[in-house]
């Protein structure tokens, strides 16, 4: 089966004052229909540029420098501004982190989930106000009808971010990036989203690019997982295998430090440092002065990803 | 033993307006009951709007509470004289979530550190120069960093400078709201281990709040748990966090997404959302989102019991729920 979505050599960058950022480096993915691949990593890792660049909304200074985005198999980075406005909100869908910041406050919701649909797709302010209606129902706000007319501000958080999934949903996406669904949610909200979020992936069998950096949502709702650190991939592989069999010694370190896996008041494991500037040269590995097995050998060269069996995939050439 | 701090029946209502000139009740805080011990570490946890950050303002005199009171080694704070006022002030600090927001950005971190001494009017000059390079170092950064302004470290950094500037004036306890929430994973577990190490140093008492659940567990020695103002909760950590007594806390617990496959637990949904503090739901107020709730619940809200020895919940039906286990 041909992916839905193959990521080859994306690199982007910021031409700041201060010097080159490089964000994304050389970053390469793939993902079939109905799968849901996680992309993790901390604050600073690309992750969110990656998912930026996918739906070519880099903001400037920032601009996609090499690579391609193959979307059943057309290169989107080829695509004219109009030819990816057809595609943006229709075929692939995007959920943002802070439903405050991303609906407008100054139309109601049932306009703005309506909107794709009028665009896309071409329907009168009236069908698709009243499609608009189905939609918040299938995302599971109560009484639909008479939530269209409500402004963002009087909806509460987990409300709010049903709307942007059901903005996201409305032309009927086959790919839907969500970055960081969840995070500003409390956690029983977070439990009825993501099963929300599953529920209508299976359904329409869309492919789901989830973005976090909690890593037990990751290990519940993920097929497959790739660990970002400082712009590129460091470890990819099925997340059963990935948990279980972890191969970086970041993706360790991350798995070791959690509070979860420490014994009550005692010290947790950490990561020495912290993360590289982006703006410095960044060859050799870029872990490696935080990196408990590194050598001189880990500056001299780049290292590439290497193949560990069954799709597993680590880029340290220490590494078993 | 006594407590350090003790909160009795703590009330606290807010006036909000509405259109056209109302004016509505919010109660923050529906009366709650706390003691911390000398020592101890008390996690408080609950989601956004439960009123955990109010307690916190409360318990630090920041705010005045509406009803109730508050003692600090036995004497109500409300009563206290200027003296035993500066000495509360002195001996009871906080770390803030936000290690962005919470320092001066104007100020260099060496008049941050030092501000607290110079205002309780510790030592001299030269005294509080050698102590703030050792507050430095203690929380792991370099007095060479001292004539730096905030916004040339990172999050991690910024809120080692913030437990710093809490530990600068020797407190008894501190008050942490949510100080580990804003930072970066690997960065948090770093962080989690200072707070460990200056507790038992300095033999400080804490009260830690927060929503994370796993944080809780790795700090906490008592636990109690919020909902809409009230606790409905309270234990030791592994009476509260293993064998919980209340389906809110089950459900929160429940809604952790685990790595761990063997934790993930039979999921127990809290239907719906937090309903507002303006007009909290009769008798329990957990009642509609509760899995379990019968018609008792909507009617008479249920005490703070203790259910087992030092294990308190407040739960009409716990002993029926939980006795299977």
């Amino acid at each position: 089966m041909a992916p839905l979505l193959e990521i080859r050599r994306l690199c982007t960058e910021f031409r700041l004052a201060t010097g080159v950022l490089k964000a994304v480096r050389c970053v390469d993915l793939a993902l079939e229909p109905g799968e849901t691949l996680a992309l993790v990593g901390e604050s600073g890792c690309g992750k969110s540029i990656t998912a930026a660049s996918i739906m070519r909304l880099v903001p400037p200074p920032g601009r996609i420098v090499s690579g391609s985005i193959l979307f059943k198999g057309a290169d989107l980075l080829k695509l004219s501004e109009d030819e990816m406005r057809g595609i943006r909100g229709n075929r692939i869908g995007m959920v943002f982190q802070d439903p405050m910041t991303s609906l407008n406050p100054v139309f109601t919701v049932g306009y703005q989930v309506a909107e794709g649909l009028r665009i896309h797709r071409g329907l009168s302010r009236g069908e698709a106000e009243r499609e608009a209606v189905g939609i918040l129902e299938q995302v599971g706000i109560p009484a639909p009808g008479e939530r269209i007319s409500d402004y963002p501000h009087q909806l509460s958080g987990g409300m709010r971010q049903r709307v942007m999934i059901a903005m996201a949903l409305a032309c009927g996406p086959e790919l839907v990036i969500a970055d960081e669904p969840t995070t500003a949610l409390d956690v029983t909200i977070q439990a009825q989203i993501l099963e929300l979020l599953d529920r209508l992936k299976t359904e329409n069998r869309m492919g789901l690019i989830l973005i976090t950096h909690n890593l037990g949502i990751v290990a519940e709702r993920a097929h497959r997982t790739a660990i970002m650190y400082a712009g590129q991939i460091v470890e990819t592989a099925e997340t059963s295998e990935l948990f279980r069999n972890p191969l970086h010694p970041y993706t360790r370190g991350l798995l070791a430090s959690l509070p979860e896996f420490g014994t009550p008041g005692e010290k947790l494991a950490t990561i020495a440092g912290s993360v590289p500037d982006l703006r410095s040269d960044l060859s050799g590995c870029p872990f490696r002065e935080r990196c408990p097995i590194g050598d001189d050998a880990c500056a001299r060269e780049d290292t590439e990803m290497k193949e560990a069996g069954h799709g597993h995939l680590v880029r340290c050439m220490k590494a078993p | 033993m006594r407590a350090l701090l003790e909160a009795k029946n703590l009330v606290k209502q807010f006036t909000v307006r509405g259109g056209l000139a109302q004016k509505r009740l919010l109660t923050a805080v529906a009366g709650v009951d706390l003691e911390l011990f000398p020592g101890e570490t008390l996690g408080l946890a609950g989601e956004s709007g439960c009123g955990k950050s109010t307690v916190a303002r409360l318990l630090t005199g920041l705010t005045a509470p509406t009803e109730g009171s508050i003692l600090y080694d036995g004497k109500d704070l409300s009563a206290l004289d200027r003296g035993s006022l500066a000495r509360f002030r002195r001996e009871v600090q906080m770390i803030f979530q936000d290690p962005f927001s919470s320092l001066n950005p104007r100020m260099r971190v060496s008049e941050t550190l030092a501000e607290p001494l110079v205002i309780h009017r510790i030592g001299s000059a030269a005294e509080r120069r050698e102590r703030v390079a050792w507050l430095m170092e203690r929380v792991g950064l370099s007095a060479h960093q001292l004539s730096r302004f905030p916004h040339e470290f990172s999050g991690g950094q910024r809120q080692r400078i913030g437990i710093a500037r809490a530990l600068a004036v020797s407190p008894k306890l501190i008050i942490a709201d949510e100080p580990v929430s804003a930072l970066d994973l690997s960065i948090q577990a770093q962080i989690i281990n200072l707070l460990q190490e200056v507790k038992q140093e300095l033999r400080l008492s804490f009260l830690f709040i927060t929503h994370d659940l796993s944080v809780l567990r790795h700090l906490s020695d008592r636990v109690a748990i919020m909902y809409l103002g009230r606790i409905v909760e309270t234990g030791s950590r592994d009476d509260v966090l293993e064998r919980p007594l209340h389906p809110y806390t089950e459900a929160l617990l429940s809604a952790i997404p685990s790595i761990d496959p063997e934790k993930r637990r039979r999921r127990v949904i809290a239907r719906g959302e937090l309903p507002s503090p303006l007009s909290p739901p009769s008798g329990c107020p957990f009642h509609p989102r509760c899995p379990y709730a019968e018609e008792l619940c909507s009617q008479l809200r249920p005490g703070l019991d203790e259910k087992e020895p030092g294990h308190r919940a407040a739960c009409h039906f716990s002993e029926k729920i939980y006795r299977s286990r």
